[in-house]
């Protein structure tokens, strides 16, 4: 079971995260959180379950995690920035996940836009992000899910050949109290930075991320569009740039990306 | 939204100098709040009483309705356009499987979501903040829309 005392020996924040709900078993965290985002005391609290049961990947799709091994989370984040300044939330986050997987697992992964991290091409974990307006502030809903102890035979056959685990990549157990607290950790500094930045430089320490991405071919489905081209960048507002006939290049903001070697 | 910046007694002070001059559309914005007033006709004498159509709602109580700079009404000062508040991509319903949250003809009250815009996986759940009807959906669902590009047409009731 989740030991909380590890947790917050590791825990450095000044406000996120000081407040921690462990739940055996949940729908979806983020669901939980959203419900719940009358009650203050959730506005910087991290919520982490054993067992989600409809984890929330993106427009209604499964996370699927086993009990125990793995960490499923949300966190709610308020904040008076505005709106188009938060578009870049998410890609704050994935740094932030990116940098306490180095400092606890010694392993650094790459973002595969916008914010899977991904190792070797295999996923390791997945940030979704829900929007809500409470009173005068926007409530970001962050919900995060990354693999860290599960063994191969754990995962569904149909996700054995796309994910992996730190587990799997280090050949070591970690502490996911103290992995989520180094997250928690990272969370916070990258959140404060994007409210005291603003997107700009978030997005030039995210393209050390991508990297390794761009000039590759990518195909992106978003929404009923199937953009196919090359990668060649990421633009100042945090956009995918596809170059898809030479000379004609396309903004991407969302979707789904492939890409190939 | 942030905080209202112009209380109602500026607004009428706004009005009344509108009125005396020969200005005949003016638009002020302020931390997220647009005020435009209109006269109809530039060519009628001021002291005709140029009717004045402005994006500030007189109600009867007369209380002043304002609404955020993205949900404006139409030149017509009948309905409101909701506009997108972000660059990304329109959802009308939250899975593809889900039905939309919204069809036109609908009656929406404020607070209730009307659509999903998502960029890099942030998904913005956008409200209604008038009672009314839906009378346009404009982007298909799908589809990239850019920052304030109408989505909605809701006639309010």
């Amino acid at each position: 079971m989740f030991d909380r005392d590890i947790y917050f020996n590791f825990l450095k924040t000044s406000r996120l995260g000081k407040e921690l709900v462990t739940l055996d078993i949940v729908d979806s965290t983020n669901a939980w959180v959203a419900e719940r985002l009358d009650e203050q005391r959730l506005h910087f609290a991290v919520v982490v379950a054993e067992n989600q049961t409809e984890g929330r990947g993106r427009l209604g799709r499964n996370w699927l995690s086993p009990p125990l091994v793995n960490l499923a989370f949300s966190l709610a984040w308020g904040t008076n920035i505005d709106i188009k300044n938060l578009n870049t939330v998410t890609l704050a986050a994935g740094i932030a996940l990116c940098c306490a997987c180095q400092e606890v697992a010694k392993l650094t992964p790459e973002l595969k836009y916008p914010n899977d991290l991904v190792f070797n091409g295999k996923k390791l974990g997945g940030i979704l992000a829900e929007l809500r307006q409470q009173g005068d502030q926007n409530i970001v809903v962050l919900g995060i899910g990354v693999n860290v102890n599960t063994q191969n035979n754990q995962f569904p056959e149909e996700l054995q050949r796309t994910s992996t685990s730190l587990f799997q990549l280090t050949g070591m157990s970690l502490s996911r109290e103290k992995l989520l607290a180094s997250m928690i950790n990272h969370l916070e500094l990258w959140l404060d930075f994007l409210s005291e930045n603003g997107s700009k430089l978030v997005i030039e320490e995210y393209r050390k991320y991508c990297s390794t991405f761009i000039q590759r071919e990518v195909e992106v489905i978003s929404g009923s569009r199937i953009i196919v081209g090359v990668a060649i960048g990421i633009d100042d507002n945090g956009g995918l740039l596809v170059e898809v006939s030479p000379g004609v290049v396309e903004t991407v903001y969302s979707g789904e990306t492939r890409f190939f070697d | 939204m942030g905080q209202l910046s112009m209380n109602f007694s500026e607004i009428k002070k706004l009005i009344r100098l509108f009125e005396g001059s020969e200005v005949t559309e003016l638009e002020v914005e302020q931390e997220g709040i647009r005020v435009l007033m209109k006269k109809n006709s530039p060519s009628i004498p001021l002291q005709n009483q140029i009717p004045i159509s402005t994006e500030i709602v007189h109600t009867q109580s007369p209380e002043v309705v304002l609404r955020p700079a993205h949900q404006k009404p139409d030149r017509s000062g009948l309905s409101n356009i909701l506009e997108s508040p972000m660059v990304g991509t329109f959802y009308r319903a939250s899975s593809p499987t889900s039905p939309s949250y919204v069809e036109v003809g609908d009656m929406v009250k404020p607070g209730q979501i009307l659509c999903i815009v998502e960029a890099m996986k942030l998904m913005n759940e956008i409200e209604s903040e008038v009672t009314g009807k839906v009378s346009k959906i404009f982007p298909e669902s799908g589809k990239p829309v850019e920052f304030g590009e109408p989505l909605f047409e809701i006639d309010p009731i």
